[in-house]
């Protein structure tokens, strides 16, 4: 308890008597990493459809922790408050399988998901090196999902494949630890994402993703999850140097 | 600065392909087999040698199986169909002027019946046994006048 005291009493004393060590003007950054995916429905999705397999086919990944990256521009407006505007770029999937000597029957799920979105950072914490702040933000988000299932067996194929889109927002609140060299600065950050679920429907004929055994269900997409990642942003416009 | 953009956007080019998920995996399974299937059959021509054909003749045919299932047969004259069963065991008629020339020619037989190995192909009854029997026969019209 004491140890955590100290580096608490540390991180305040390097953030202390910060005014603008870093009067950046704007720039740009990407951040890059991984991300957990709720995606119950889907989940579900993937073992309706195996039920229907004339063989006990096999879970080979569900919707794994996958990547998950961003870019975009950040603006100083205040010492301690900057803000943004950017693109969010995550996908995952899931996947069953059997196959044998004779052939095989597969199911996969691709799921997309393209967001843009605007951002506010508070910064507690800032020394000539060091940065630490707090992010929300505030995403619309567009998600694709590709439904495939395909059986091949003795010469014989079949198959068919349904794209379907839904668009929702998206809640994530992240901590980001940055380091600075010069113009470039460097961090780690995490956080969560809470996605309003949503809606299915098909890109083709508009047809709603519905639950197999209850067709008035329509099924969604739901990004919540965890995200992790490296972050650089590039400052390019440093009046106060 | 221009170079240090360029670098981060092929750097981000290169990266793109691997940003998709991708699944690769298979579940690989062997098939553990029924019991095999016990078949037989047998048609009308079984007793006859070379019967000739005049006007017509129907073969009939009659199949036995247990642990499996009788798929369909299929009938050859001269290596040309002639004759496609269903499931449902029947029999069919050869006329004289099936056969292309009038003169000794040979009716084929096969029986596809289902596997038992519990694969994926034998549970949709895509893989088959087959069983083929070749009959002599006599066309004494045929097509030629």
């Amino acid at each position: 308890m004491r140890k955590i005291l100290l580096i608490c009493c540390s991180v305040l004393w390097l953030g202390a008597g910060t005014t603008a060590l870093h009067g950046q003007g704007w720039g740009v950054f990407v951040s890059a990493g991984m991300g957990s995916y709720r995606m119950d429905e889907m989940k579900y999705l993937l073992e309706a459809i195996m039920d229907t397999y004339p063989v006990e086919a096999r879970v080979i990944s569900s919707f794994p922790p996958y990547t998950s990256t961003s870019a975009g521009f950040i603006k100083r407006f205040y010492p301690h408050l900057k803000a943004g505007a950017a693109y969010g770029f995550a996908t995952s999937g899931s996947k069953a399988d059997y196959s044998d000597y004779s052939g095989s029957v597969r199911t996969t799920i691709d799921a997309v998901s393209n967001k843009f979105g605007v951002f506010g950072t508070y910064t507690p914490l800032e020394s000539e090196r060091l940065e630490f702040s707090l992010i929300g933000r505030v995403d619309v988000n567009m998600t694709r999902m590709d439904v495939s299932s395909y059986l091949v067996a003795a010469g014989y194929s079949n198959g068919v494949n349904n794209k379907y889109r839904s668009v929702n927002p998206q809640l994530s609140a992240f901590a980001e630890l940055l380091v600075h060299f010069g113009k470039l600065s460097l961090g780690v950050e995490g956080g969560f994402l809470a996605d309003v679920p949503g809606k299915l429907k098909g890109t083709g004929n508009g047809q709603d993703l519905t639950d197999p055994a209850d067709n008035r269900t329509i099924l969604t997409s739901d990004w919540t999850g965890w995200r992790a990642g490296i972050k650089g942003i590039l400052w390019i416009d440093t009046p106060d140097r | 600065m221009r170079s240090l953009l360029l670098i981060l956007l092929t750097a981000v080019l290169l990266v793109l392909g691997s940003c998709f998920y991708n699944e690769s995996g298979i579940y690989y399974v062997e098939p553990l087999p029924g019991d095999p299937p016990s078949f037989s059959v047998t048609t009308s021509l079984d007793t006859l040698t070379d019967p000739e054909i005049n006007d017509s003749l129907e073969v009939r045919y009659e199949v036995t199986i247990e642990n499996g299932e009788f798929y369909l047969m299929e009938a050859y004259l001269s290596d040309a169909g002639l004759y496609y069963s269903d499931s449902i065991q029947n029999s069919f008629w050869v006329y004289s002027d099936d056969a292309p020339f009038p003169g000794p020619d040979s009716l084929l037989m096969v029986f596809y019946y289902s596997t038992n190995s519990n694969s994926l192909a034998d549970l949709i009854n895509l893989e088959a046994n087959v069983v083929r029997k070749t009959y002599g026969i006599q066309f004494n019209g045929g097509n030629t006048p």
